[in-house]
């Protein structure tokens, strides 16, 4: 008895499949068939649960890659695609697959570790080389100060010198006119 | 598989008997997708898959290559090929006894937020129902269903009537609707 109802469930089930792979909507299915409502339904349901999986699946494009380049290897008829490469190239750019997460664990997590790791790989020595380009820019221009202090103070000895001599030379005219006077 | 995928791959091979083995390739392509799915979902090692894979991609093309004028090559080889493929490694995987490794390795990632945690189960509870499945079961859901492969396809794959591979759909569906709801019910 049980056997039957499974049987007549099944075959039911199997009718509702052909109408929806003809293209009848599950509205008019389930109309044909009111008795098994829910059973349809559900099972529908499952169906679509089923589809969704579809998409879980990471099919990676190197892998196609190795297939081809050892059918090349194999047989003379298999070429390389070259846009494959490419295709391959972008996949491992802005693809993250559930599928791909799950057999990865917490390979994201690692990747963030990385790429942080990898950022300061880059920061560590701009920060390095920026100090010491600061040092030596400071030292240098910390010279050329003292030099334009030295020779500041050059000149100024220098002018400090010849007021000297001519304020001595003046006083030697002087003492010349004096004399000849007398 | 689309309908339009379906109709490039009669158009590549219909280029490739006339001589034209340029189209290999792209034969190739065409069918990785489905096939990936496939050897995935009936044997859920990633690392095996992907190596069994390589197996059946290689194996198509040389009974193509073997057969006179490539009488074998019709739509539905690859796939005949990728199923006695699984079906070959199921066997040997039982002769050597290894204990079956499943998709749970997939579902040890610690790190993951919610959705992530949910999606992971519900794959995983599919994989689980699915293995109580026949093989034959599971290869009309997995046609049907994530392949997107019409019953009378199916039919032709399996060498039966599409109403046969109708009703492993059914009994397939319904079998996979019960143990996911068995499975809720006892984690709630």
């Amino acid at each position: 008895m049980n056997g039957n109802v499974d049987q007549k469930k099944i075959s039911v089930i199997e009718d509702a499949l052909k109408l929806k792979d003809e293209g009848r909507r599950l509205s008019s299915i389930v109309e044909k068939f009111p008795d098994y409502e829910s059973e349809i339904r559900e099972v529908f349901g499952t169906a679509a649960f089923i589809m969704e999986n579809e998409d879980r699946i990471f099919a990676p494009k190197n892998i196609l890659k190795t297939i081809l380049s050892k059918m090349a290897d194999n047989m003379s008829h298999a070429k390389a695609i070259p846009r494959l490469n490419k295709e391959i190239a972008e996949e491992s750019k802005n693809s993250f697959p559930i599928m791909e997460a799950f057999e990865e664990g917490d390979a994201s997590l690692e990747s963030e570790n990385s790429l942080m790791f990898r950022k300061w790989k880059i920061i560590i020595p701009v920060i390095i080389l920026a100090i010491i380009t600061g040092i030596i820019l400071l030292r240098s221009g910390s010279r050329v100060k003292s030099e334009i202090i030295d020779k500041n103070i050059e000149t100024a000895q220098k002018q400090g010198g010849l007021n000297s001599v001519s304020n001595s030379s003046a006083n030697h005219i002087s003492s010349r006119a004096k004399e000849d006077n007398n | 598989m689309a309908q339009d995928d379906l109709e490039k791959i009669k158009e590549l091979f219909g280029k490739a008997k006339k001589g034209d083995k340029e189209y290999f390739s792209e034969i190739c392509e065409v069918y990785f997708k489905p096939l990936h799915r496939y050897v995935y979902l009936r044997i859920g090692n990633k690392a095996e898959s992907d190596e069994l894979l390589q197996d059946i991609f290689i194996k198509a093309f040389d009974s193509v290559e073997n057969s006179p004028q490539c009488d074998s090559l019709t739509v539905f080889h690859f796939y005949d090929v990728a199923r006695k493929s699984v079906m070959d490694w199921k066997r040997k995987r039982k002769r050597v006894a290894l204990s079956d490794e499943s998709m749970e390795n997939y579902s040890d990632g610690k790190a993951g937020n919610t959705d992530e945690i949910s999606d992971r189960e519900e794959f995983n509870n599919f994989r689980e129902a699915m293995k109580e499945l026949s093989d034959e079961q599971q290869d009309a859901i997995i046609f049907k269903f994530i392949d997107g492969l019409s019953s009378e396809d199916i039919g032709s794959i399996l060498d039966m009537s599409a109403r046969s591979a109708l009703r492993l759909e059914a009994q397939g569906l319904i079998f996979i609707r019960d143990n996911l709801k068995m499975r809720y019910e006892r984690q709630c």
